[in-house]
């Protein structure tokens, strides 16, 4: 599902903050591609000032002296916006120098009504020369989605440090699929500082609008006028916000407007419950559903077997053109033409269950909001995907039939959780919970074997890794879609990264029981400098690597914002050395816990019969580590990588006098123990 | 030559932090710079503390010592007294400045190697188990908790498996008791003269007078696990007979419940009861973990109940875990002679002599009579040679 309303103005915002055009002797018309040049401002809209005489702020190289956006929800919506940037030095010149506008020619028109270039107070403008040039861009194409989007490309030249660059643009038209109920959201501050920022809503005064600001405490002026009900602010002096890596879904530490015209989440419900109501031919999907019932051995079974046939045999490739954005091609057809987005297979995946008299529902989900979007202004634009939710025995399976590689049986295949869901059925009236007991937890479990001949030479290092769950899945998808020689090279380059002189004895070898959906995967290498001596002491590292994939090290990180950890996770990592003779070890880590409300981790190790042994585990609990918990999670992370990375030092038994006589005589105790 | 003779007595027992500086002032003076890291581990707090512990003259572990949070615990829920008495025999008896540096040599009998044994993070807080190396004071197994607060990892209080009690208790106790007293007006009576010189006695124990000065505690003090406890302490410093007095208070009056197991197993292998030995070694193995000086105490009491196998058993228990444990090496060499198993016997002696690096001659070993007849055998000639 193509969530990419036009009035995504954050996108437009955000490509804003580049721009212009050049020359030619006669203004280009394209209004064949629905763009046209030098028309009039329209009347509702109120120009903003600026003010050139803002000092450039320091380690930028431009200045953003207005962006002002101004909507209009009465008529034909209509979208007006206007930025203003100064450059300040050549880094600068390449930020200012294209202006993209990104419409869809299904519905919508851009006018651009001015482009100039202010120049040592003189205002030049450009529009006459502008070179343009509109591009049918995809920028999704990799992941089969096709939007037909228009990117109408304004190139400026001629340029100069001190310039002021501005330009207008109205976007008229909304997609039809929403039946006239407008949506959006639009920034209020973005990774660079404006010196002012206005806002301005025109709504009509029949038509209820909801609106919320997000991370912020500004609002609207509010009045009823000539043009209907109007909201506006001015914001001025906006720092610039800078985004830090890892934060959880749903997390922004920007500030928006968001808006809307749908008054609950019972509205978009209804909303969706019409574009689901498809009329089809049920004859070629009866025909195949029985097919599915025939190789199955029940219920649960067909329903296992109706998905994978719905992820493996249907291609993933989304027309998201116009009202396609949202609304499902027939089940037929998706069966017919054997290809779908997300909300095509949900619709043919829902009728073949519908066929042996399972009744299940689409449900649509945020897949980069999640739980965030239960703070949402209810609105078509919170979710970005659909997924199906059904009922079997009084228990609830959320199944994604646009997902692949997945085994199992219905109870154990993997599910995903976005957070919250509407679940398009009558009656819906609120966003569902997806898990409310908490995420369900993947497993991993390692085992990591290092065998030596001798303190001196090499060392066979065998690596054992069992996935379930969604691990599963993305190992079988790995391992079909990437030549066998690759993976290696991959996992070659991970282990170099701790053991130097590490090459591979065999490549990976691959074992999936789909059924249960448990993925194996057998690791062979050699270690030719695995042993370190220092002081007559041989050194021996102890790396349980499954966990660098997991943790990082946070602890010389000044964090601001809350901390997204990874999904739910069990890991279970034993690593037994096989020693070749008898040596004294001191044990380092002999048992040990580190608990935090996001994580846990334990560890014991032992010897035995020549084979150090240290086991391990971790829980990754909560996703998110909140603000106020980070300073006791750096510290138990401090603790837990000093308990997956260490080192054993034990006497060489080579050159210690004594050493190989206690330990024969400890070898006469055990005889004498018998 | 070292010792050929394994000591009875096992387990060791840390000084008590009631009474005056074990140690004078002058010698405690180490910097009071903060020498904390900010970026510093429960596991390097639990690191540096087992080095402080061991290293008797370092004298800063006060530095990663939360002061007030111990005192705090010391006095949770007893209320300031503004009774001028009580504050002159509190600062009498027990001076905040002498606790704290009790604090840094608190466990000075057991210089050398500390271990962390166990480590349990949780949240802000954590715990640690540090076991001292095994020596000539026996060993001491103490579990520090930690917290962390602002940044700063601190320890606010600790847990002593010996005694099964926390540092802060036996302050506690006397404080609550000389409050009441002093707060009753019986201040001046000869019960809180008995209380006053008992707890004085507990810094600078004198041999004889301790049991004449806990039998001289009113019967309501004598039946508190604390003065009992502190009586132990005592009296294991000032001398043997005062400290089978002790034990054999705590084992008449406090030990029924299975408390106290460690502290008095050595009580138990004097009196012959070894089968509460061993249970008392199992106990505690339960409680704190697997570790080389469980096997090193049943080894002790299956040479004692000449129940060979088990020695054995133990002992390569023992030396599965840590083959560098000397005393091992040293009760193997006193049981096969015991034995006459004398081609055993020098096994034992090549790992004296080549890996702990003993100089071991004629005179060594014919010197001790139990050795007489080993020093005669072709065995030990043939090693000799």
């Amino acid at each position: 599902m193509a969530a990419k309303k036009w009035a995504a103005y954050f996108w437009v915002l955000i490509c804003l903050l580049c721009f212009s055009s050049v020359a030619s002797a006669k203004r280009p018309d394209f209004s064949d591609r629905g763009l046209y040049l030098g028309e009039a401002v329209p009347g509702w809209v109120q120009r903003q000032s600026y003010d050139s005489r803002e000092s450039p702020r320091q380690g930028y190289s431009s200045q953003y002296l207005l962006v002002d956006s101004q909507i209009n929800l009465v008529a034909e919506e209509a979208f007006y916006y206007r930025n203003v940037g100064r450059i300040v030095n050549p880094s600068g010149l390449t930020e200012w120098s294209e202006i993209n506008i990104r419409y869809s020619p299904e519905y919508q028109k851009v006018h651009l009504h001015s482009l100039d270039v202010i120049r040592e107070g003189e205002r030049l403008s450009r529009l006459d020369k502008a070179k343009v040039r509109i591009l049918q861009q995809e920028d999704d194409m990799e992941s089969g989605l096709y939007y037909g989007m228009n990117t109408a490309v304004v190139i400026l030249d001629d340029l100069r440090a001190g310039d002021i660059v501005s330009y207008e643009v109205t976007v008229l038209g909304s997609n039809p699929i929403f039946n006239g109920h407008e949506f959006g959201s639009v920034s209020l501050d973005w990774r660079v500082p404006v010196e002012k920022r206005s806002l301005r809503l025109v709504s009509d005064p029949a038509k209820p609008l909801y609106y919320r600001f997000m991370n912020s405490t500004a609002d609207f002026n509010r009045k009823e006028t000539v043009h209907g009900l109007e909201y506006d602010l001015v914001l001025t002096d906006i720092d610039g916000v800078l985004a830090e890596e890892d934060l959880p879904y749903g997390f922004s530490p920007y500030a928006w407007l968001a808006y809307s015209q749908f008054h609950d989440w019972g509205h978009v419900n209804q909303w969706a419950i019409d574009l689901y109501r498809i009329d089809y031919d049920g004859k070629q999907i009866k025909s195949v559903a029985e097919k599915i019932m025939g190789r199955s051995s029940d219920r649960n079974d067909f329903i296992r077997n109706a998905l994978f046939f719905v992820q493996d045999d249907i291609r993933y490739l989304g027309l998201e053109m116009g009202v396609n954005s949202h609304l499902p091609h027939s089940p037929d057809e998706v069966l017919r033409r054997r290809f779908g987005d997300c909300k095509d297979k949900t619709a043919l995946f829902v009728s073949l269950l519908e066929q042996q008299g399972i009744k299940a529902y689409p449900a649509l989900v945020s897949t980069a909001n999640r739980h965030g979007v239960s703070e949402d202004l209810p609105s078509p634009g919170s979710f970005d995907h659909v997924i199906t939710y059904l009922e079997v025995d009084g228990k609830g399976y959320w199944l994604d039939p646009t997902n692949s590689y997945q085994g199992g049986s219905l109870d154990s295949i993997a599910q995903s959780d976005y957070g919250y869901a509407l679940v398009v059925r009558d009656g819906t009236k609120s966003l569902t919970r997806m898990f409310p007991e908490g995420s369900p937890a993947d497993r991993i479990r390692v085992k990591e074997t290092f065998t030596a001949d001798d303190f001196s030479g090499e060392v066979t290092y065998r690596i054992v890794t069992r996935y379930t769950g969604k691990n599963a899945d993305y190992q079988r998808y790995r391992f079909s879609n990437n030549p066998l020689s690759e993976i290696s090279r991959q996992y070659l380059s991970f282990y170099k990264g701790y053991y130097d002189s590490v090459s591979a004895i065999n490549n990976p070898e691959f074992r999936d029981d789909r059924q249960n959906n448990v993925v194996t995967v057998e690791e062979e290498y050699r270690v030719d400098d695995f042993w370190h001596r220092e002081d007559g002491m041989v050194i021996m590292d102890v790396n349980a690597l499954i966990y660098a994939d997991y943790l990082k090290d946070l602890a010389s990180v000044d964090r601001k914002s809350p901390y997204y950890q990874g999904a739910p996770l069990l890991v279970d990592s034993i690593i037994d050395f096989h020693l070749p003779e008898d040596v004294s070890l001191n044990f380092p880590k002999p048992t040990g816990q580190v608990s935090h409300k996001a994580i846990q981790f334990n560890y014991r190790d032992s010897y035995k019969d020549k084979v150090y042994s240290y086991a391990s585990s971790m829980e990754l609990i909560e996703p998110v580590v909140r603000n106020a918990d980070m300073e006791s999670y750096k510290k138990a992370l401090n603790d837990i990588i000093h308990n997956w990375n260490f080192t054993i030092r034990f006497a060489d038994p080579e050159r210690v006098p004594g050493y190989r006589e206690a330990l024969a005589l400890k070898q006469r105790l055990k005889e004498l123990a018998k | 030559m070292k010792k050929a003779i394994i000591r009875i007595f096992l387990v060791g027992v840390a000084i008590s932090l009631i009474g005056c500086s074990v140690k004078p002032a002058s010698d405690v003076q180490g910097s009071d710079e903060d020498l904390s890291d900010p970026q510093e581990s429960f596991s390097g707090v639990c690191e540096r503390a087992s080095y402080e512990f061991g290293n008797t003259e370092s004298g800063h572990f006060h530095q990663i010592f939360d002061t007030r949070k111990y005192f705090d615990q010391v006095f949770m829920g007893i209320k300031r007294s503004d009774n001028a008495n009580y504050i002159k025999y509190m600062s009498g008896v027990m001076a905040r400045g002498d606790i704290i540096q009790n604090i840094d040599h608190v466990y000075s009998d057991f210089a050398g190697l500390w271990n962390v044994h166990d480590l349990d993070v949780s949240e802000e807080k954590a715990s640690c188990i540090l076991i001292s190396d095994y020596s000539e004071s026996g060993v001491a197994i103490v579990e520090l908790h930690l917290v962390d607060r602002d940044g700063k990892i601190k320890v606010t209080n600790w847990y002593d498996h010996i005694t099964e009690s926390y540092a802060s208790d036996q302050l506690r106790q006397f404080s609550i008791d000389i409050k009441t007293l002093s707060e009753s007006g019986n201040e001046i009576s000869q019960e809180m003269k008995s209380l006053q010189d008992f707890v004085r006695l507990t810094g600078h124990p004198k041999p004889l007078e301790v049991s004449q000065a806990y039998s001289k505690l009113d019967k309501a003090y004598r039946a508190k696990e604390a003065y009992a406890l502190a009586y132990v302490v005592t009296a294991n410093r000032a001398g043997g007979e005062q400290y089978l007095a002790a034990l054999d208070n705590l084992d008449a009056h406090f030990s029924q419940t299975g408390k106290y197991g460690l502290l008095l197993m050595d009580y138990y292998v004097l009196k012959g009861r070894y089968d509460d030995a061993l249970a008392s070694i199992d106990r505690a193995e339960e409680r704190i973990g697997a570790n080389v000086i469980f096997d090193i105490f049943r080894m002790g009491v299956y040479q004692l109940t000449e129940d060979n196998k088990k020695y054995y058993q133990s002992a390569v228990e023992a030396l599965e875990k840590n083959i560098g444990v000397e005393d091992v090496y040293w009760s193997l060499l006193d049981t096969f002679v015991q034995y006459e198993q004398y081609a055993d016997a020098v096994l034992v002696l090549d790992v004296i002599k080549d890996f702990f690096g003993y100089q071991i001659t004629q005179r060594d070993i014919a010197g001790i009579p139990e050795y007489q007849f080993f020093a005669e055998s072709r065995e030990f000639s043939d090693w000799l040679n």
